[in-house]
């Protein structure tokens, strides 16, 4: 009944997911899971704390993100997600897009320009540096070239979405995906865990911590729980730097797939502009859109805060939906190699995004 | 209806949603909720 929930299933049910059609009663169950489940964390995060301070218990203040995470990761390698709820889990990338709109209503435009303009910047030496990276870890680790690539492009771009968009351009086989996801997956559910220590450990300001994880961490789920997870100021920063990070997402397939072409194993690009813009990741300009209309007072204080509230309980989905869909025991049979240069790669570029961070911190006095 | 109508049917319905990625789904919802508070229709959402 309870089968689990492996990384080949994920990718069948995110092919299924791009061809959205009127059957959608299917999702109906599993987004009602991630709604029982994220609120679950938010009734966690009230009342346990409550009731250890009524017992005298000395017990760490768990904010709902993380309780929606553990929630999910706790069924996931339980008893597993049943086929029931995969197709409504599998939407929880639908309401990461939708927060991510919405939250566009609480930054003016000055602020996205300046702090994107920033982004931006290190944004181009963090792709540079971790291509440059990966691709030399990939041949060190004698991993297979199209699989390397996958890599590259998941941990310098923007993890999953960014591996199933080169894929296609690329023409990598299934498996090599497979790995390359599995492999950003399981590190992504690290980062969740370590990155917010990392951060309290070193002082790190909301601002720079929140442009660090929105730098470093591969999955756009993952670098908003786990900005979500230091401050709302860090989250709001880690969505804003990880949407500059996918803005990106289209060239650099471009890239590959004009590179892969030229060595005769990949389809030639014939009209780029329109590759382009099917690579774009169209939540950007809905970002981009909403914050303007904020800027120019096109919705009342209440109104930010009510479109605020409401990108909140579409990220409790997401949050849910990130500890439902990994699974530690499916991510281990996917192999060693592809996880190693991965884990190697991940932690080289989260020094070397700290160490932008933190030179940029001094530069600009957050 | 023959078995090709049918299968016609189903592959142009398939193929006027297909148009539209999650993407576009997921900025098409998020816009309409705007405007509904914008509006006024929904009022209050609570935390």
């Amino acid at each position: 009944m309870s089968e689990t929930f492996a990384i080949p299933q994920i990718k069948q049910v995110q092919v299924k997911q791009a061809q959205p059609n009127l059957q959608f009663l299917r999702v109906i169950p599993g987004i009602l899971l991630l709604a029982a489940i994220g609120y679950a964390g938010k009734l966690l995060e009230q009342n346990v704390g409550k009731y250890a301070k009524s017992h005298h218990w000395i017990f760490p203040n768990i904010e709902y993100v993380l309780w929606a995470i553990l929630l999910g990761l706790a069924i996931s390698n339980t008893v597993g997600v049943p086929a029931i709820f995969r197709a409504g889990v599998a939407t929880y990338e639908f309401w990461l897009k939708v927060g991510i709109v919405l939250l566009g209503a609480r930054f003016l435009l000055g602020d996205v320009l300046k702090l994107g303009g920033v982004s931006l910047a290190l944004v181009a030496i963090e792709i540079t540096g971790a291509i440059a990276f990966m691709t030399l870890l990939g041949r060190l680790f004698h991993l297979k070239p199209k699989l390397t690539t996958l890599l590259a492009v998941g941990s310098a771009v923007c993890g999953v979405s960014a591996i199933i968009a080169t894929q296609g351009a690329i023409d990598a086989d299934e498996e090599d995906s497979s790995f390359a996801i599995a492999a950003i997956l399981a590190l992504g559910a690290l980062a969740l865990f370590t990155f917010p220590l990392i951060g309290h450990a070193l002082h790190l300001s909301d601002h720079a911590y929140g442009l660090w994880a929105g730098l470093a961490v591969d999955n756009t789920a993952e670098a908003t729980a786990a900005g979500a997870l230091y401050s709302d100021a860090a989250g709001k920063l880690a969505v804003l730097a990880k949407t500059t990070r996918n803005a990106m997402i289209g060239f650099v397939v471009l890239a590959y797939a004009i590179y892969w072409a030229s060595q005769g194993q990949a389809k030639t690009v014939k009209n780029k502009v329109a590759f382009l813009w099917q690579k774009f990741p169209k939540f950007v300009l809905g970002f981009l859109l909403i914050s303007v209309l904020a800027t120019y007072h096109f919705f009342s204080k209440d109104q930010v805060t009510a479109l605020a509230n409401l990108s909140r309980w579409a990220f409790l989905l997401t949050f849910a939906g990130v500890g439902l869909r990994t699974n530690f025991r499916e991510m281990r049979k996917q192999g060693l190699r592809p996880f190693a240069v991965g884990a190697i790669g991940e932690v080289v570029i989260a020094v070397f995004t700290l160490g932008l961070v933190i030179g940029a911190q001094k530069i600009w006095g957050w | 209806m023959t078995t090709t109508d049918a299968t016609l049917d189903k592959k142009s319905a398939k193929s006027f949603t297909a148009k539209f990625s999650w993407d576009t789904w997921a900025v098409l919802a998020a816009f309409i909720a705007a405007l509904l508070i914008r509006f006024g229709v929904v009022k209050h959402i609570p935390w």
